[in-house]
């Protein structure tokens, strides 16, 4: 006799194991599971740039046109950053290029306060040892990853900031690599 | 050469210490007037700007000499 349903009842908690649930076969859920604990992807933002790049000549940071938005769907998620980017720089006459990278966070547009150094607790990234007096143009290419926990629902704005190391002869200027460079910004909600 | 190190250079011939940040090209006087020139840092250590240079060594005339020598 064949049955077509079970009451749960009618199962013992340890009736259905591995051996009677095939674990390697695909199964499709038609409808929403929950409950399945660990992190889920909630949203996803993202935005690129191909046109207008950003130039730097200071010691401070500038902010660039590097920038994405996401608003958290909840207090307790995390919020993975990913910028690329190629950087260029180019010193007149000096003895090399050295610049500073580092991603700044915005909570409903309060103010930008930097919250990934790059490398801009330690040393500056770039190339040295030239000769005195050497006209160096270069490129970088700037990868950044970071996970972020902003304790907010409110719009979260994430930029980049470049900035030159002018104090020691580093270079002339850095920018956002050629305008026709692809730039991007990843932005992974992730739930708790 | 790209416009950017252009502007970069012919400034710095004018004023070798001058800090600046733009976006974009710098080819009319009306982009020249949209440059941020720093005049000092915040907190954050971002650069604190303002759209009317302090260097009375660069104006857009003198800048634009420079420019057009490159």
């Amino acid at each position: 006799m064949s049955k077509t349903t079970i009451p749960t009842g009618g199962l013992a908690d340890d009736a259905v194991e591995a051996t009677k649930l095939d674990l390697t076969a695909n199964y499709a859920f038609t409808g929403t599971v929950s409950g399945a604990g660990g992190g889920k992807l909630l949203q996803v933002q993202n935005a690129d740039f191909t046109s207008t790049n950003t130039t730097v000549s200071a010691a401070s940071f500038g902010a660039t046109e590097v920038t994405d938005q996401i608003t958290p769907s909840a207090t307790d998620s995390k919020v993975l950053v990913m910028m690329s980017l190629t950087l260029g720089m180019y010193e007149g006459s000096g003895t090399g290029n050295f610049c500073q990278v580092a991603i700044y966070r915005q909570v409903n547009g309060g103010g930008y306060s930097r919250v990934s150094f790059g490398n801009a607790d330690n040393a500056y990234s770039g190339q040295g040892g030239f000769g005195a007096s050497t006209e160096i143009s270069s490129a970088r290419p700037c990868n950044l990853v970071f996970v972020d926990s902003p304790n907010t629902t409110s719009a979260v704005d994430y930029k980049l900031y470049i900035r030159l190391n002018v104090a020691s002869g580093g270079g002339d200027n850095v920018n956002t690599g050629p305008s026709n460079l692809q730039r991007s910004v990843t932005l992974m909600e992730i739930g708790a | 050469m790209e416009n950017s190190t252009k502007v970069c250079i012919a400034i710095k011939k004018l004023k070798t210490d001058a800090e600046f940040i733009f976006t974009g090209d710098i080819v009319t006087e009306a982009d020249f007037n949209k440059i941020d020139w720093v005049t000092g840092v915040n907190s954050e250590e971002i650069a604190i700007t303002t759209n009317t240079c302090p260097h009375s060594e660069i104006t857009w005339t003198k800048f634009k000499t420079e420019y057009d020598k490159l």
